[in-house]
């Protein structure tokens, strides 16, 4: 490219012409030009390599700490290398391992898979006649692995390279510790663990994170946060507030998704993979509860200052003490304690079931839980407003956190996670937790675990909770048009005064176009359920 | 040499040809025949300018080669002629594309019409349910089980995600919505793609002769999420999705009573 240079019709020089053309030249060559190859080329080649070879290794993934435990000092969280002692991090790893290197702790209520069998007779160096409790295919195969679960040998491996159906017989590989007959044993133990960690890694671990923190890649661009389960707690499960949530209720969440929130619903995956992502979550959020288990007993049995920051070397002794005795024995009756939550969980006995069935959706049990929503009883107005739309007083108040007893520094509802927590507008029709019935039931009646929402099952009676359902339900059908606009554009809903607490007329009507509640005149009769 | 290049020259056609001969048959085109009568339709469409463009394709080449070889064929000494072009060629070869493109553009217009045109929908379709696309799911919502679809939400209506049960054997409507930014429902076996724009409800129509699963994907990047957009259309006969949405009705008005009928099976 050339153009006139004006300064060098007013006579400045050539030189200065000449450099800049130079200049250019050499920019020109510099960027499109690497050992006479064009880079253009040479990004191409290298892309193509990148593909076809494979990209790179990744790093190794894994489970991020927790404030609270990056908070502690050098010796409470690493022991004392150079005595052996261990410390959190250490027991932590001997207990659950890595996202690589996954370790199952038989303490906790989890279900890692595998085949569960018996040895029924030692035939040859290595051969077992075996029977499982499932059905297991025959198979050659030297990557699988029988795992002991009874005896002398409990915990230890033996390489299995075949097994055959018909005769029951297990091929191992000779090496291992010895069987005798009776010897209980796993074929391919922890095979759900890491199944659903493979599948956790392929469609959670984005918003959810490697251990599970609520802090993958994808979590800053999303409102609400995804869920940290590290602390064991669920919002939305059918046990009482008190419990852990069941399995059955976190496959519900990830088949279903949660509505009005990120968590999509991976209702395509197949069965086998959902039960394994379902496992794995559990698990990591066992992980989470132990972690925090050892963290407060540190803190407790010290003092938070003393296992804080830097290391006091005056605490050597008895630190070294307590991380070598008691601290194991505490933390197992902390991580039995939660292990039988979990375990109670999937017990029939903690799910929140009514006494009485759905009390008939009638205008005048809407009324009843009209007025109950506004009561003093209940307060639900202070947070959901009077008219449901999740703007009452509270949310404009700044609240007291309750672990430092200081105010927030922002105005509002604050959940466990310290997030602001938004009082849900229930004129929107959107139900995170489940829009049956029984989801309302159990979201009013237990609250909502980690948020503010509280226990109203002990202030009110079944039937006056389902009247609140029965309310609740009809709130975003309030304030529309008796009749929809049937040509076809979209009705505006106009929020006309709801006068609280003013009795509906007794006017229902059956016809489809006026199931709307007109507030204050006409009230509908919802068509009754099939079921009764 | 020049036998190479003659060669070579020729094979190109060849594969060409064979290619567009053979590709219906291999169903290379499409992932399988259409599931819809309009699909069908489509495809025949697609088939058509298929022959046209080959049609034109051998036409031409063979023209091509003709005036090379005659061009090559010349002695040395032949004065070169030049040309200032065929008035009447030119019109030729400007009129007959030109009729070509007008015959598609007016033959394409009914399949078109019937497709995308509310008037020339077929008389009978009905709106099964809206489907709302969403970051990053497909939420459904059923009208109850002989009630019609209204515009506006329903206090009886049915809800799922990422299921969309149709029934088979007549054309069937959905109204299509999106809750956030634009998305697009693909269905490939059923050759369906539709733009979801919010603020607008699309009507989209279809209909599916067989009982089967088809898929529906997202065909316009809507986000990092955007391939966990995958969801599954059901198509069974009438009675078994009038049973399904019962069932539907059932589970959503599940009260958690024991002596319910529809006790908890929605866990």
């Amino acid at each position: 490219m050339w153009h006139r240079n004006p300064k060098r019709e007013r006579g400045i020089g050539p030189s200065l012409t000449f450099r800049v053309r130079i200049g250019m030249q050499t920019t020109y060559v510099d960027r499109c030009n690497f050992l006479g190859i064009p880079t253009r080329l040479l990004a191409g080649l290298l892309l193509c390599l990148l593909v076809c070879g494979g990209c790179f290794q990744p790093p190794d993934a894994e489970f991020s700490l927790s404030e609270r435990t990056k908070g502690l000092s050098q010796p409470a969280r690493t022991g004392y290398p150079e005595e052996q002692i261990p410390g959190l991090e250490d027991r932590l790893a001997d207990r659950f391992g890595t996202p690589n290197v996954l370790h199952a702790w038989m303490r906790l209520p989890v279900n890692y898979g595998g085949h569960i069998g018996k040895v029924v007779e030692v035939t040859g160096e290595a051969g077992l006649n075996v029977s499982f409790g499932t059905d297991v295919e025959t198979f050659q195969d030297e990557d699988r692995t029988l795992t002991v679960m009874s005896g002398d040998h409990i915990g230890e491996t033996i390489p299995v390279s075949a097994y055959s159906a018909e005769s029951a017989l297990i091929q191992t590989s000779g090496s291992g510790p010895a069987l005798a007959a009776g010897d209980r044993i796993v074929l391919d133990f922890g095979a759900t663990l890491s199944a659903g960690r493979r599948d956790y890694m392929t469609h959670c671990v984005h918003c959810h994170g490697t251990g599970g923190d609520g802090n993958g890649p994808t979590a800053q661009y999303l409102n609400p946060r995804p869920r940290d389960y590290r602390s064991g707690v669920f919002k939305f499960g059918s046990t009482a507030r008190t419990s852990r949530i069941s399995r059955d209720d976190l496959g519900r969440i990830i088949r279903n998704g949660i509505p009005g929130t990120y968590m999509p619903s991976f209702m395509l995956l197949p069965d086998d993979e959902l039960t394994a992502i379902t496992e794995y979550v559990r698990w990591l959020a066992m992980r989470g509860e132990y972690e925090r288990a050892m963290v407060i007993e540190l803190e407790s049995d010290f003092s938070k200052e003393a296992v804080k920051g830097t290391p006091q070397p005056e605490l050597r002794e008895s630190l070294t003490e307590f991380l070598q005795g008691e601290f194991e024995e505490m933390i197992n009756e902390s991580a039995d304690l939660f292990a039988e939550a979990w375990k109670t969980a999937d017990t029939d006995e903690v799910i929140v079931r009514p006494d009485v069935p759905r009390v008939p959706d009638t205008p005048e049990s809407r009324h009843r839980g009209r007025m109950l929503f506004l009561s003093d009883k209940t307060k639900c107005a202070n947070c959901h407003g009077e008219r449901g739309r999740g703007d009452g007083p509270q949310t404009q108040d700044y609240a007291d956190n309750p672990l430092t007893r200081k105010k927030y520094p922002e105005p509002g509802l604050h959940d466990a996670w310290g997030q602001v927590v938004k009082p849900r507008d229930l004129t929107t029709g959107i139900y995170r937790g489940g829009r049956r019935p029984i989801d309302l039931f159990r979201r009013i009646h237990d609250g909502i675990n980690g948020t503010p929402m509280p226990e109203n099952g002990k202030v009110l009676k079944d039937e006056e909770v389902w009247d609140l359902v029965n309310f609740v339900l009809s709130m975003p059908f309030e304030g529309r048009p008796a009749v929809p606009d049937t040509a076809g554009r979209m009705a505006h809903a106009t929020q006309r005064g709801v006068i609280p607490g003013e009795l509906p007329p007794a006017g229902i009507s059956t016809a489809r176009q006026t199931t709307f509640v007109n507030p204050g005149r006409a009230v509908a009769s919802k068509p009754p359920p099939a079921t009764r | 040499m020049k036998t190479f290049w003659c060669l070579l020259f020729v094979l190109w056609p060849i594969i060409a040809i064979t290619a567009c001969v053979v590709a219906p048959s291999m169903n290379w085109w499409f992932p399988g025949e259409a599931a819809s009568p309009l699909g069908q339709r489509i495809d025949d469409l697609f088939y058509l300018i298929n022959v046209i463009v080959t049609l034109v394709f051998v036409g031409t080449q063979i023209a091509l080669g003709y005036v090379l070889f005659k061009g090559a064929a010349k002695r040395d000494d032949d004065k070169a002629w030049f040309s200032h072009g065929s008035h009447k060629l030119e019109v030729i070869w400007t009129i007959v594309p030109g009729g070509i493109l007008l015959f598609l553009a007016f033959y394409q217009m009914d399949v078109w019409g019937e497709f995308r045109i509310k008037g020339h929908f077929p008389k009978d379709v009905e709106a099964v349910a809206e489907v709302t696309a969403r970051q990053f799911e497909w939420r459904i919502r059923y009208p109850a089980p002989g009630r019609p679809l209204m515009q506006d939400r329903q206090p009886d209506d049915l809800y799922t995600v990422n299921d969309l049960h149709v029934p088979t054997g007549r054309p069937v409507l959905i109204n299509l919505r999106t809750a956030d930014v634009q998305h697009a429902f693909f269905s490939p076996e059923l050759r369906v793609k539709q733009d979801a724009v919010p603020g607008l409800i699309i009507p989209v129509w279809f209909e599916i002769p067989k009982r089967g699963e088809y898929t529906l994907t997202c065909a316009e990047l809507c986000g990092w999420g955007h391939y966990k957009m995958k969801a599954r259309i059901a198509a069974e006969p009438e009675a078994e999705f009038r049973q399904y949405l019962e069932q539907l009705q059932i589970e959503q008005n599940d009260d958690g009573f024991p002596d319910d009928a529809g006790e908890d099976e929605g866990d």
